[in-house]
């Protein structure tokens, strides 16, 4: 049997969430108390006065319900059957964000936040459905079954700190700063990597490459030289599915990105929302191109030659006057996090790793992404 | 424009974005708090938010914002 959720609604009810390896969480129902109305109908009865969630064998507490109204009762779930699908939301301290699904788009909705927060969960199937399990009379227990499913809890700025070695910094308990520090560069494409170092760092800047791929150095430059005028176009984009998720492609300049959605989401809705997204971000990066309110990264596996880069910051800079990092491996005389100025307007960074293009996030340096920004940064407002 | 109808105005955008007729907006709510709200989301918002209040926002004042009362701050300074 896969791993599943097992909700039971009955007196003394509890929530379950199990893997193959066993109960990873649970809630006893009576820690809830008197505060939540009775949490599931059945039979158009609401029999269930809260619902209990166990770790392991021991009450967690933490877990509740949030009260969703029928008519003018309010109830924290509503389980009829798959055909008449009702509403669970639920939410814990130590997961950063609600989960609030309607049981047949739910595993989108968990498998969207997994993607895009790094949060919760990604399932198969969500099928919701009282059964009757227990010889107890109306001992009702829904299971909602999942091939798996990821819990992650909330990590705080310094959290990740001392995750990525910057004791120094942990330290200090900053929970604020570098997330404003990363938001002040914007990605030029090349992959994902810069902009997933953003939201490693807790931050989510609007970015109009941010997880762009397939767009080189050559491509970026003529982006700019038309004022990616050519992008977001309908006739251009095409939207794909692969592992599990949907890509954009915009074959006007050979763009890729993610969406970070999920399969059985509607790729016309997704398409039509990401061309709206494109447009905007388009004309909010050539906002910060005029008012040099960014720092432009462009990194690639395969640094480009000197005169590659002094033509895209001309390109760049043909808008205002821009601050090009250019993010190269390290060598002898440039240890990891070092970052230099070699032109006006042009700094380079040395980065211990990069994250191969066909390879795992795991890899991703951090720590050294996060030196570079730091030095950049400084060297950025003091040129100022 | 009264700070009260910023928070109707934001109030029936969000409620049309998440699709959620019960949202409701408090200075503090941020996007912790509501499920869904990730990046596109926040464009959605973000153009939704700009043509119903005739405002255009930089994308660096954009990152500054923390949660929705930064965004009706934002809103009610450039109307001002």
């Amino acid at each position: 049997m896969g791993s599943y959720f097992r909700i039971r609604a009955w007196h003394g009810a509890y929530l379950a969430i199990y893997q193959p390896s066993g109960v990873v969480c649970a809630v006893a129902g009576d820690k809830l108390g008197g505060a939540f109305k009775p949490l599931f109908l059945y039979k158009d009865e609401a029999f269930a006065p809260g619902i209990a969630v166990l770790v392991g064998e021991a009450p967690a507490t933490g877990f509740f319900i949030r009260p969703y109204v029928v008519g003018n009762r309010a109830i924290p779930i509503k389980i009829e059957d798959q055909s008449k699908p009702g509403r669970i939301s639920f939410a814990h301290p130590g997961v950063r964000y609600f989960v609030t699904a309607e049981p047949t788009h739910a595993m989108e909705h968990f498998a969207a936040i997994a993607a895009n927060r790094e949060r919760n969960a990604s399932c198969e199937s969500f099928p919701l459905e009282p059964v009757q399990t227990s010889t107890v009379p109306d001992s009702v227990q829904t299971l909602i079954k999942a091939s798996s499913f990821m819990y992650e809890p909330k990590r705080t700025l310094v959290d990740l700190y001392s995750q990525f070695g910057c004791d120094a910094l942990a330290a200090k308990g900053d929970t604020t700063e570098l997330a404003a520090v990363v938001s002040s560069f914007e990605s030029l494409g090349d992959n994902c990597e810069f902009g997933i170092t953003q939201r490693k760092c807790l931050a989510e800047p609007l970015g109009f490459l941010r997880f762009g791929g397939g767009l080189n150095i050559h491509g970026v430059i003529a982006g700019l030289r038309d004022r990616f005028e050519s992008i977001g176009h309908p006739e251009n984009m095409t939207c794909t599915l692969s592992g599990g998720q949907w890509n954009i492609s915009d074959k006007s300049c050979k763009l890729t990105y993610h969406t970070w959605r999920v399969e059985k989401l509607d790729p016309e809705v997704i398409l039509d929302q990401e061309i709206k997204k494109l447009r905007y971000l388009r004309g909010k990066i050539l906002e910060d191109l005029e008012d040099n309110a960014k720092i432009f990264v462009f990194k690639s596996n395969r640094a480009p030659p000197l005169d590659q880069l002094v033509e895209l910051l001309g390109a760049l800079r043909s808008y205002g006057n821009t601050t090009l990092l250019s993010v190269v491996g390290s060598d002898p005389d440039h240890p990891p996090g070092t970052v230099v100025p070699i032109a006006d307007g042009l700094l380079r960074g040395y980065i211990d790793r990069f994250v191969p293009y066909v390879s795992s996030w795991d890899v991703l340096s951090v720590p050294c992404w996060i030196r570079i920004c730091r030095n950049a940064y400084a060297l950025w407002q003091a040129a100022s | 424009m009264q700070e009260s109808e910023i928070y109707d105005g934001l109030t029936v955008i969000f409620r049309e974005v998440f699709a959620d007729d019960d949202l409701t907006l408090s200075p503090s709510l941020k996007a912790d708090d509501v499920p869904g709200w990730d990046s596109m989301k926040m464009v959605l918002i973000l153009i939704a938010t700009e043509e119903r209040f005739g405002v255009r926002m930089r994308s660096r004042e954009v990152d500054k914002l923390a949660n929705v009362g930064d965004l009706a701050n934002l809103i009610s300074a450039k109307l001002a």
